[in-house]
C-alpha cells in the first residue's frame, strides 16, 4: 500500500530534493532515506533516476572529489523544473480531495 | 586503497544483478550496473573503510538484487519480451535437437533432416524468448553439421577403414553434439527470463 502510494510520488520528491543545487547519488539517496515514509532500498532509485535523465527531467555530470572516486551529480533541467511546478501547483487540491474522501461523514 | 569494486561480496551482488537483468534492454541493463558500481565506490570511499562489515551495510542500504531487479524491470513498461508458452519453447528446442538424428528415417530422412532445421531456426529468431546474441550463437551450433558431419565423416572413414555405414553413423552422432548443446543452453536460459518475469 505505501509502496504503491511512494511510487507515483517518489520522482517528484527527488526532483524537489534537486531545486535548490544538485546533489550526487549517494547524497540523494542518503537525503530521501531520512524521511521514513520515502525511504526504500536505495538500489530501487537508480532505475527512476535513469529515466529522468533519458526523459530530459534532469541531467548528470561527473565532478571530481577531493577523497575518492568523482561523484554523478544530478542538476534539474528547465523541463524538470516545470515538471515539479506543475506537481507543486497541483498537489495542494490532489491532497484536499483525498482528505475530502477519507474524512467521515463527508462523503455524501 | 583496495579497489572496492573487487570485493568478492561485490562482485558476487552485481554479478547476481546482472544474470537477473537479462530482460532488460542492453544499454539500461550495463547502465544500471554502471551505476551501482559508481555508488559502492563512492559510499565506500565515503566509509573510509573497506572492511566486510562496510561493505555489507553498503549493500544492505541498495537492497537485495531482486528488489532493484524488480524496480529496473518495472521502469520498462511494455518493453518486456512477452513470455512465449513453455511448451511453445519445447517445441522449438526439439525441433533443434532432431533435426540431425532426423536424417536417420529411411528415404524421407535428409529432407525431414532439413525441414525441421529451418523451423527450429524460424521458431528461434521469431521467439522474444531470447536476446540477439543467444540465437546467433545458436544458430551457428545448429547449422553446424554442414560443416561437422562431412568432417567427422571423412575422420571415421579413415579410422575405421572405409565410408561404411557404422563410419556415417558415428559422424551423425558426433555432430549432433553440438546442436543438442545448443538445445540445452537455450532451455536454460529460457528457464531464467521466465523466472525474472514472473516477479
Amino acid at each position: 500500500m505505501a509502496s504503491q502510494l511512494r511510487k507515483g510520488v517518489l520522482e517528484y520528491c527527488v526532483l524537489a530534493l534537486l531545486r535548490d543545487g544538485p546533489r550526487y547519488g549517494v547524497e540523494l539517496l542518503a537525503e530521501l532515506a531520512r524521511v521514513e515514509v520515502m525511504a526504500t532500498s536505495q538500489g530501487t532509485i537508480y532505475p527512476l533516476l535513469s529515466r529522468l535523465r533519458r526523459t530530459g527531467l534532469a541531467d548528470t555530470h561527473l565532478q571530481e572529489s577531493e577523497s575518492g572516486p568523482p561523484r554523478r551529480y544530478y542538476t534539474l533541467t528547465d523541463a524538470g523544473r516545470s515538471a515539479l511546478e506543475e506537481f507543486t501547483a497541483n498537489w495542494p487540491s490532489f491532497r484536499n480531495a483525498v482528505d475530502h474522501f477519507l474524512a467521515p461523514g463527508e462523503t455524501t | 586503497m583496495n579497489d572496492p569494486l573487487a570485493h568478492p561480496l561485490v562482485l558476487a551482488y552485481l554479478s547476481s544483478i546482472e544474470e537477473r537483468t537479462t530482460a532488460l534492454p542492453d544499454a539500461r541493463r550495463q547502465e544500471l550496473l554502471a551505476d551501482l558500481r559508481e555508488h559502492i565506490e563512492v559510499a565506500l570511499a565515503e566509509s573510509g573503510t573497506l572492511d566486510e562489515t562496510s561493505v555489507r551495510r553498503v549493500l544492505d542500504q541498495l537492497g537485495t538484487p531482486g528488489e532493484i531487479t524488480a524496480a529496473a524491470l518495472a521502469e520498462e513498461p511494455g518493453n518486456h519480451p512477452t513470455p512465449e508458452t513453455s511448451r511453445h519453447t519445447s517445441i522449438t528446442l526439439c525441433l533443434a535437437a532432431l533435426a540431425l538424428p532426423a536424417a536417420l528415417v529411411p528415404v524421407a530422412g535428409p529432407l525431414l533432416s532439413l525441414a525441421a532445421t529451418v523451423a527450429a531456426l524460424v521458431r528461434l529468431w521469431k521467439s522474444p524468448q531470447w536476446v540477439r546474441r543467444e540465437k546467433r550463437q545458436a544458430t551457428l551450433l545448429l547449422l553446424s553439421p554442414v560443416v561437422t558431419v562431412p568432417a567427422f565423416a571423412v575422420i571415421c572413414s579413415v579410422a575405421l577403414g572405409g565410408l561404411t555405414a557404422i563410419a556415417l553413423l558415428t559422424a551423425l552422432l558426433l555432430a549432433a553434439f553440438l546442436p543438442v548443446a545448443a538445445a540445452v543452453r537455450l532451455g536454460r536460459s529460457a528457464t531464467r527470463l521466465r523466472q525474472q518475469l514472473s516477479w
